[in-house]
């Protein structure tokens, strides 16, 4: 007996279940990629803290601390938002093969929920800098 | 023990694109055409934002060498923005294909059309690879320069 698929409902052929593995083996690699990205930063940011430090005391003195904790509050913000954004695409990456591998329906929608939540912080990200381009243009 | 991996069989009980993920790759193509649009504002924003300061510099600095500063300075912040934007634009243009095709894909039930767009965001995601791939490098070298 057939199985009962609804009207608007249809399969992924072989073409593109291959075309969405291979899409989640390139996002796979550059989520990988985007973390030694943040390695080499969390690197360059201890190495250059001294001297970001020492050049804020000459030029503010007192008032060093102040500036100093809120660009360290920024760069951890950053850093933590790109570490989340990277920690769904590879969850997107592996849960979508997976799900076309094993067929499990389930699996690759909560694949493609991950894709949706990458894609919607790169938004917030693109928006806010967009917004901080338009006051620093007006 | 080695573990054996399931055998590949992609036809024995077929991933269906059914209403759960019809709404996950319609949200997903939304905000990629957010991103598209916001990325391209930003090029118009960063394009402005090269013009203007060289107005400036031919107001308050001296000419040198023969070269006017608009050429020496601005010339080159608009090169580097015009260079950058051409990049983001190449980038853009998959998504937005990715966007439109897996849309269109999902309203006409068209597999071979939402795979197109799925083919669009590989290639997106191959550029931003290599272009992190780049990126990563002049990082490693920059580090490697402050030891």
């Amino acid at each position: 007996m057939e199985d009962q698929q609804p009207l608007f409902e249809f399969n992924v052929d072989e073409t593109s279940a291959g075309e969405i593995v291979e899409m989640t083996r390139w996002s796979k690699l550059f989520a990988i990629l985007l973390s030694c990205v943040l390695v080499v930063a969390v690197l360059v940011l201890i190495m250059l803290s001294k001297r970001l430090s020492a050049d804020l005391t000459a030029e503010m003195g007192d008032g060093k601390s102040l500036v100093l904790g809120f660009v360290y509050v920024l760069i951890i913000l950053a850093i933590g938002v790109a570490a989340m954004m990277m920690f769904f695409l590879i969850r997107s990456a592996n849960r979508i093969k997976n799900g076309l591998f094993r067929h499990d329906q389930a699996l690759f929608n909560s694949g493609l929920n991950d894709l949706r939540i990458y894609f919607i912080f790169l938004g917030v990200v693109g928006i806010l800098s967009l917004c901080s381009s338009l006051i620093t243009l007006i | 023990m080695e573990q054996q991996q399931p055998p590949v069989d992609l036809f024995a009980t077929p991933i269906r694109i059914d209403d759960t993920a019809k709404r996950h790759i319609t949200a997903l193509a939304q905000w990629a055409m957010i991103i598209v649009i916001t990325a391209v504002i930003g090029y118009v924003i960063t394009l402005i934002q090269a013009f203007i300061p060289s107005r400036t510099i031919i107001e308050t600095e001296p000419d040198s060498e023969g070269f006017s500063s608009f050429m020496r300075m601005g010339g080159q912040s608009i090169a580097g923005a015009i260079f950058g934007i051409v990049i983001g634009l190449l980038i853009n243009y998959f998504l937005y294909r990715f966007s439109v095709q897996s849309r269109k894909g999902l309203a006409i039930s068209d597999i071979d059309e939402l795979g197109g767009g799925f083919r669009n965001l590989k290639i997106y995601f191959i550029i931003v690879s290599i272009f992190m791939i780049i990126f990563f490098l002049f990082g490693l070298i920059g580090v490697l320069a402050l030891m």
